[in-house]
């Protein structure tokens, strides 16, 4: 099976250290004859003639082009006044303007825009709104513009200040973020689809296909591993197999192992099981986190892309998530899970395959050969192989878990993972199909530089 | 390059020390067939066909050049004391001193060899960076030149890897490993004790048993914490090979265990894992560096958490009465991907 190599191909290569090109940022700019060659930082190093040094004056040009561009940045005509509220500890804009909105803060129904700290903190940094504190004097309020120093001081914990770094972080790179507990507007969740007007139906047949499942799988496991029952009941250790397949089976179902829900069935079933349960958990989700979009409406929310979870690394009484924590963030998880799209598209296209092929089957009805159908068989043992290994390789539910340490921000990803469910063995080719397959090689002997 | 030759196709044709074979068909072969499902019923073949030692040390040995051959080609089990991993240390000092013609090809040779090539392409690049440098200052820019460069340089480093034979090297205290026209063969084949259980146990193929094997690993049992360790790791290493991943020590990438697809020789290590136990919560700063060794081999890092299903004091009754098969059994295999995520990465 040209050992499987090319069959996923890992393009994810870490590479964060990727310098920023300015010329690609010049068409903001109306400059659009950028010139300069996209190559390795060496190309700047002195070398004793003024080629370098032209080459460095031009980036640094086209950077600086870029940076003075006046579109970028807050004009101060536009500023906004912030009240800050010391009270509720958010801040209220009377009359909210600028494209920020569209993503930050949550509307009154006098037209007024409360923000949220974190938010208000973000604003005041980029510029965007002028913090106005008011304090009522003997002969009436008076305003006070608060200095960024001022408004940092208004932090009341270090949890508050975590937020804000993550919340900041992620703004400045473009994405949507609103806290997890946000009650503004709606926001759909991984699981109304099936609690809404047909629940009742839906419901029904989850419970039929149950039944179902359970005399299914009682049968079929049972004829699967009646040799093994046998064996086990009469301490019967074969030292003989008729394929490797079967000395895998042999020693395959010793370690129980744990599997995520895969599908949507699995996990509407998951968290009617959990409902009832109701832990605590010390992590919560503090962000859910949107891929940048213009569509989005914060009134109405799509499903979230991340959810996050904060972890401060130097506090003295929370520790690095265990099994049992990693868990309980598992179970909070309401978010647009890849997985569930890839099954849908897997079934999709098999479906669509499947016709089509069996159209083809038709045209040629004449002439069915057995070399086809054995590339047929071949072609899929691959595909499904690579599914296998596609699989174990994007996992399951997962979340973002940001460590933060004296501000510095470190974000992981965590995956439920299923190395279990997926058999990967090699079978070696039998003598009856050693003559097929022993001809393949010969395509796959192009050496390749790893 | 050596490694996915077709080669190795026919040499690692078993990814385990037990062959099968199938059964004949009844029909054109009756007596054969009848005479396997004989042997099956009645357990005539022998599967345990490896010696091994346990030297003072508590290491786990195996000696035999040919059963040392036969584990190492089975699935990649045990590590050559004085080789990287496979045991082909007679084989590399037979053709270092040229005992043999030299088409028995080594990885380590392989692995040689492209490093000096690759010396020798950087200097080349650098001889021509020089020259471009010249011109430069000259004020010349002659696009032909670097064209010229970038092809040629391009084409040295496609070429394939050719061997060389190397002059031998004999040192004065080699005459004493030269026995006839071979080399003694000192070189003997280590287990890990995760292995050793494995051929034990699962893929009875050693001649030994588990009660005699395990105390030789941990002479006395009292409590749990003497058996921790390596019942997690044993549980996690036969989860992987039960699933068809060739699974070797992971001590060169700081992790417990790598999972091969195939074999070293076929593929890189896909990824590393670790295995921990199910309450256990380090510091922050230890998951990180993990993510980051593995993650700089080009590998994805996997937490393995094992979860004890029974209590402590019951599992190391169950050690103690020889129960393993239900010992094993009631650990429980949690994974979980860890991966970095970075933000600009992410965004579509």
């Amino acid at each position: 099976m040209s050992d499987n190599e090319d069959t996923f191909n890992d393009s994810d290569v870490d590479g964060d250290e990727l310098l920023q090109d300015w010329s690609l940022a010049t068409k903001f700019i109306g400059n659009n004859k950028s010139v300069i060659p996209l190559r390795g930082e060496k190309d700047f190093e002195p070398d004793g003639t003024s080629i370098q040094d032209s080459l460095l004056f031009k980036a640094k040009k086209v950077m600086f082009d870029v940076l003075r561009q006046p579109d970028r940045g807050t004009i101060v005509k536009n500023q906004v006044k912030a009240y800050y509220d010391s009270e509720s500890h958010t801040a209220i804009v009377k009359s909210p303007k600028g494209t920020f909105t569209n993503t930050i803060g949550s509307p009154n129904s006098n037209g007024s825009l409360t923000l949220q700290f974190h938010e208000f903190v973000y604003l005041v940094e980029r510029g965007s709104v002028s913090p106005i504190v008011q304090i009522e004097l003997e002969h009436g309020e008076e305003e006070y513009l608060l200095s960024l120093q001022d408004v940092y001081t208004l932090f009341t914990s270090q949890d508050e200040l975590d937020k804000f770094f993550v919340y900041a972080y992620l703004k400045r790179m473009g994405y949507i973020v609103f806290p997890a507990d946000w009650k503004y507007g709606k926001q759909s969740s991984i699981y109304d689809i099936h609690t809404t007007h047909n629940a009742i139906i839906r419901g029904g047949c989850v419970h039929m296909n149950r039944i179902f499942n359970i005399f299914t799988s009682i049968s079929f496991s049972w004829l699967k591993s009646w040799v093994k029952t046998f064996n086990s009941i009469t301490n019967f250790t074969p030292t003989r197999f008729a394929s490797t397949s079967a000395i895998f089976q042999s020693i395959n179902n010793v370690i129980p192992y744990y599997i995520p829900p895969k599908t949507k069935e699995q996990l509407l079933e998951r968290k009617s099981v959990c409902n009832t349960k109701s832990y605590v958990s010390n992590y919560q989700i503090a962000f859910d986190v949107w891929k940048p979009n213009p569509n989005f409406k914060k009134s109405n929310r799509y499903l979230p892309d991340f959810q996050i979870v904060m972890h401060n690394k130097n506090c003295q009484n929370t520790r690095f998530p265990n099994l049992s924590d990693f868990k309980k963030i598992f179970e909070q998880l309401d978010h647009k899970f890849s997985f569930i799209d890839e099954v849908d598209d897997i079934l999709e296209k098999t479906t669509k395959s499947n016709d089509t092929r069996s159209k083809t089957v038709d045209k040629r009805i004449d002439k069915p050969t057995n070399e086809t159908n054995n590339v047929h068989a071949a072609k899929n043992s691959k595909d499904s192989y690579g599914q296998s290994m596609k699989r174990i390789k994007l996992g399951y539910r997962s979340f973002l878990l940001a460590v933060m340490d004296c501000g510095l921000v470190s974000i992981i990803k965590v995956s439920e993972a299923d190395f279990g469910s997926e058999n990967i063995w090699y079978v070696p080719p039998t003598k009856q199909s050693n003559k097929h397959k022993a001809k393949r090689p010969k395509n796959n002997q192009r050496p390749k530089n790893r | 390059m050596a490694k996915r030759s077709f080669g190795n196709r026919l040499r690692y044709k078993h990814p385990l020390p037990i062959e099968a074979d199938p059964v004949p068909s009844l029909w054109r072969n009756p007596v054969q067939a009848l005479t396997w499902i004989m042997d099956w019923a009645m357990r005539w073949k022998e599967t345990r066909i490896i010696d091994v030692s346990i030297n003072q040390l508590g290491q786990i040995l195996v000696c035999d050049a040919w059963q040392m051959k036969y584990l190492w080609e089975h699935g990649f089990f045990g590590t050559g004391q004085l080789s990287r991993s496979e045991p082909n240390w007679q084989a590399r000092t037979m053709s270092r001193l040229q005992l043999e013609d030299g088409n028995g090809v080594n990885l380590e040779a392989v692995t040689d060899a492209r490093r000096r090539q690759r010396l020798e392409f950087k200097k080349l690049r650098a001889e021509f960076e020089a020259k471009k440098l010249k011109m430069r200052q000259m004020g010349i820019v002659d696009e032909q030149f670097q064209e010229q460069e970038r092809v040629f340089l391009k084409e040295k480093r496609d070429k394939e890897l050719a061997f060389e034979g190397d002059l031998p090297h004999i040192r004065e205290t080699d005459l004493e490993l030269i026995e006839g026209n071979t080399v003694v063969q000192l070189e003997k084949l280590q287990l890990l004790p995760v292995e050793a259980i494995f051929l034990t146990y699962a893929i009875p193929v050693l001649r030994i048993q588990l009660p005699q094997l395990l105390p030789s690993l941990i002479s006395e049992v009292k409590c749990f914490q003497d058996i921790k360790r390596l019942l997690e790791q044993y549980v996690a290493y036969h989860h992987y090979r039960s699933k068809g991943w060739c699974v070797r020590s992971g001590i060169k990438f700081g992790c417990d265990l790598l999972l091969y697809r195939r074999g070293p020789p076929f593929q890189h290590a896909e990824y590393g894992i670790m295995v921990l136990d199910a309450n256990q919560s380090n510091d922050y700063t230890w998951y990180s560096s993990a993510a980051r060794v593995v993650g700089g081999a080009k590998k994805q890092l996997v937490l393995c958490y094992v979860e004890l299903l029974v209590s402590e004091e019951d599992a190391v009754e169950l050690w103690n009465q020889g129960k393993y098969h239900a010992l094993f059994s009631s650990c429980k295999i949690h994974e979980l991907l860890y991966k970095r995520w970075v933000a600009g990465k992410n965004r579509d």
